[in-house]
């Protein structure tokens, strides 16, 4: 039997949590639930509470689509290509400002700065910086003789264009978590291997590597999902072209659902994305070694 | 106690969703309330205020009127995002503005109803025909446009000076018509003047960037509607059309001959460069562009940010001279009522009189003086000034006055407008300025493979 005592603990426990489950039920539980059901009908935006069940349409549909079997491989395009550079360009600032030189401070808050601005605002300073004609990029280019490039406008050029921006708007928030990872490990590990004979290199592939594999593990999971929820840099600079070359999943269901007013099947590409997703999460967590092996 | 607070959890959900997915009182209902998709610091937004707080004052003892003005993200989007959260929550407005290109689509799905029994037939007589249409679908008046519109084109002086005498002979004087190739013709002189030895390290042309600017950055960033609205009238102008007149045929229409040959043009000026996909920033407002395609807003623009802007404005080009049907792009936003009011009491009637107050002849004139906005009334055209202290602005709306009396068409009365206009912009113009070709075959084919695109969208009404 369950004293008083412990039940009071009970409900204070369940009271301390009520807020956070009202939340999570609104914002969360319920939207998923709804485009789950929205998936299986025809709902059109404009005639809500007309929509009639459809079964599996959506989803047949959904595998036939060119412009999502496109909007996917840019995706995948994407994600491939901006981990790994912004996993090196993180880890890279960290070791840099992880040593002791005059101005630390300043390149620490500089680095980090565009992880606090709105990517909005990162994404419209960058299409004017790489402009074709006025671009500054362009005019350096062009003082040293090189021909202007077409940075957003050109098929070959714009997803590029759009991960190295995305990289170095991003990649603050990394440093900084690289940052204290660098700063736990014990620096007398570096010291005993300096006096063992181990150059920088070794030092770096034996002792830091495996002393950041946990925070490397958690930051290539959240760059990985962070990366399958691209949007806002081609939305703003891109609009998802030249011909469909930087559209993306998120856009995709954006347009879909609220462009073209088709709410269900923006729903069913919605919830087979979320499963995708958990999926990607699940794999990686399986691949790479566990922290505590 | 998992009782207890599973009741209470139930309780609390359930009046959430009473919160959420109630409607609008009948206490409410004493107040007629108006969207629009301006600013409310926007001299759009205040001119609405304006005539808002003139109907109040007017009728002290009658439904109040209120109005929110949403601000539009570029594409509109904001405002749209906003209509569509009220129309799943059933809390639309009474009174709501829309593009006219869209009205088909509301109409069709029912969200808007007809007007005609709460507005006189002589009210709407009183509408420019290219309202009317806009405003028609399925022969029944669904929308009354506050202000029409128009697109000329203008050429920066300080530019086209520097040009041989015989290219600036084919520039035709405000009330003359010329033609595509014409155009074409002054922009590559335009162009010329980068590199000719005489005007190169002239200020005005080492500032010049390009030779034309048609705001195809815009249809980049999403607003495809740009595209549409501009450069629609180069099919028009050569008898050409997106859809046929059922609003439902693609096939004959979109790929018609007459579309592939106007689009050759268009073509030729992304083949040569004088266009670019990726302008500079208001271009020619900042005279990087020699010459420009225009929507009338720009007159008010220039006049109030550009006074050292020195430019000259003419008609929209046709590709046959000859050619005498309508051409110029044409419609604006308008307002709707919502299907949500009961047009058959006093209410509903009170609702028509704030439309026709928002809409008539009075407040037309002062949309133009507050906002430079092309009356979409006949009564009301007498209002456009062309005789101001501002000769460029007096040369501009002569034009645009010219075509809006005389040549103004409207966009296509379609149901599936939003996918039509997206998917021309993107697909065709977009497709044909990166694919920088002026072939016929090759345009075709991208005009046939956007064209079954939309009518894979089309298959699904």
């Amino acid at each position: 039997m369950v004293s008083k005592n412990k039940k009071n603990d009970m409900i204070v426990g369940y009271l301390f949590i009520l807020p956070a489950m009202i939340l999570l039920f609104l914002f969360i539980i319920w939207p998923m639930g709804s485009a789950i059901s929205y998936s299986f009908t025809d709902y059109f935006l404009l005639k809500p509470g007309q929509q009639e069940f459809i079964g599996l349409e959506n989803y047949i549909r959904l595998f036939k689509d060119e412009q999502l079997i496109t909007s996917f491989i840019n995706t995948c395009e994407f994600v491939i290509k901006v981990v790994p550079l912004q996993l090196f360009i993180a880890l890279s600032l960290a070791l840099i400002i992880n040593k002791h030189f005059k101005g630390n401070g300043f390149y620490r808050v500089a680095y980090f700065s565009p992880a606090i601005l709105s990517l909005v605002v990162v994404s419209i300073l960058w299409s004017s910086l790489l402009n074709p004609t006025s671009g500054l990029i362009n005019e350096i280019l062009e003082n040293f003789n090189f021909a202007p490039q077409p940075f957003l406008t050109s098929v070959e050029q714009a997803m590029n264009s759009i991960v190295v921006i995305s990289a170095y708007s991003s990649c603050g928030y990394q440093m900084l978590i690289f940052l204290a990872g660098l700063k736990n490990i014990d620096q007398s590990m570096y010291e005993a291997a300096t006096i063992d004979g181990a150059n920088k290199v070794r030092q770096f592939f034996h002792i830091t590597i495996p002393g950041l594999r946990a925070i490397i593990i958690y930051q290539l999971i959240t760059i990985v999902i962070q990366a399958f929820k691209l949007i806002v840099q081609p939305m703003v600079m891109t609009g998802g072209g030249p011909d469909y070359s930087t559209i993306t999943i998120l856009q995709f269901i954006y347009e879909e659902g609220f462009r073209h007013r088709y709410i269900g099947y923006a729903s069913a590409v919605t919830i087979v994305f979320t499963i995708f997703l958990i999926v990607v999460s699940l794999l990686i967590k399986r691949i790479l070694p566990n922290e505590t092996d | 106690m998992k009782k207890i607070l599973s009741v209470f959890l139930i309780l609390l959900f359930c009046s959430s969703v009473t919160l959420f997915a109630s409607g609008s009182s009948e206490d409410e209902n004493k107040v007629i309330e108006i969207w629009t998709q301006a600013s409310a610091d926007s001299r759009e937004g205040q001119m609405f205020q304006a005539v808002v707080d003139k109907y109040n004052s007017e009728h002290p003892d009658g439904y109040q009127v209120e109005i929110q003005n949403i601000t539009r993200a570029g594409a509109g989007s904001g405002y749209i995002d906003k209509l569509n959260a009220a129309l799943t929550s059933n809390n639309m407005p009474e009174i709501f503005t829309l593009d006219g290109p869209d009205v088909a689509s509301y109409a069709d799905a029912g969200v808007i109803q007809p007007v005609e029994s709460i507005i006189p037939q002589s009210f709407i007589d009183g509408f420019t025909a290219s309202m009317i249409q806009q405003g028609t679908f399925n022969g029944e008046m669904y929308a009354l446009g506050y202000q029409d519109s128009g697109v000329a084109i203008a050429l920066n002086k300080n530019i086209i000076k520097y040009l041989p005498e015989d290219k600036k002979a084919l520039i035709p004087d405000t009330d003359e018509d010329w033609t595509w190739d014409e155009m074409l013709e002054v922009a590559r002189a335009i162009n010329d003047l980068k590199t000719n030895p005489e005007t190169m390290n002239k200020p005005e042309i080492q500032e010049m960037e390009v030779a034309c600017d048609w705001l195809t950055s815009d249809i980049t960033k999403g607003a495809y509607e740009t595209g549409t609205y501009f450069l629609t009238p180069l099919l028009w102008a050569n008898g050409g059309s997106l859809i046929g007149p059922d609003g439902l045929t693609l096939d004959g229409y979109f790929n018609s001959d007459e579309n592939i040959e106007a689009l050759t043009y268009l073509g030729k000026f992304f083949k040569e460069e004088l266009v670019l996909p990726t302008e500079p920033l208001k271009a020619f407002y900042t005279q990087k562009a020699g010459m420009c395609i225009l929507g009338f807003w720009f007159i008010s623009e220039i006049t109030a940010n550009y006074p050292d802007l020195d430019y000259m404005t003419v008609r929209y080009p046709k590709v046959d001279e000859s050619y005498d049907g309508l051409y110029t792009p044409s419609g604006s936003w308008a307002f709707v009522c919502s299907s949500s009011v009961d047009l058959s009491t006093d209410y509903g009637k009170a609702v028509g009189e704030v439309l026709q107050e928002l809409t008539n002849d009075d407040s037309s004139r002062l949309y133009y003086d507050m906002n430079g906005a092309v009356p979409g009334r006949k009564n009301a055209l007498d209002v456009i000034d062309v005789n101001s202290d501002d000769p460029r602005a007096n040369e501009a709306w002569s034009v645009l006055a010219y075509e809006i009396a005389n040549t103004n068409h409207a966009r296509p009365v379609t149901k599936g407008y939003p996918v039509l206009s997206e998917l021309w912009s993107k697909d065709v113009i977009l497709a044909i300025a990166q694919a920088k070709t002026d072939e016929p075959e090759e345009i075709r084919a991208i005009v046939n493979k956007a064209m079954d695109k939309i009518q894979k969208e089309y298959d699904r009404f």
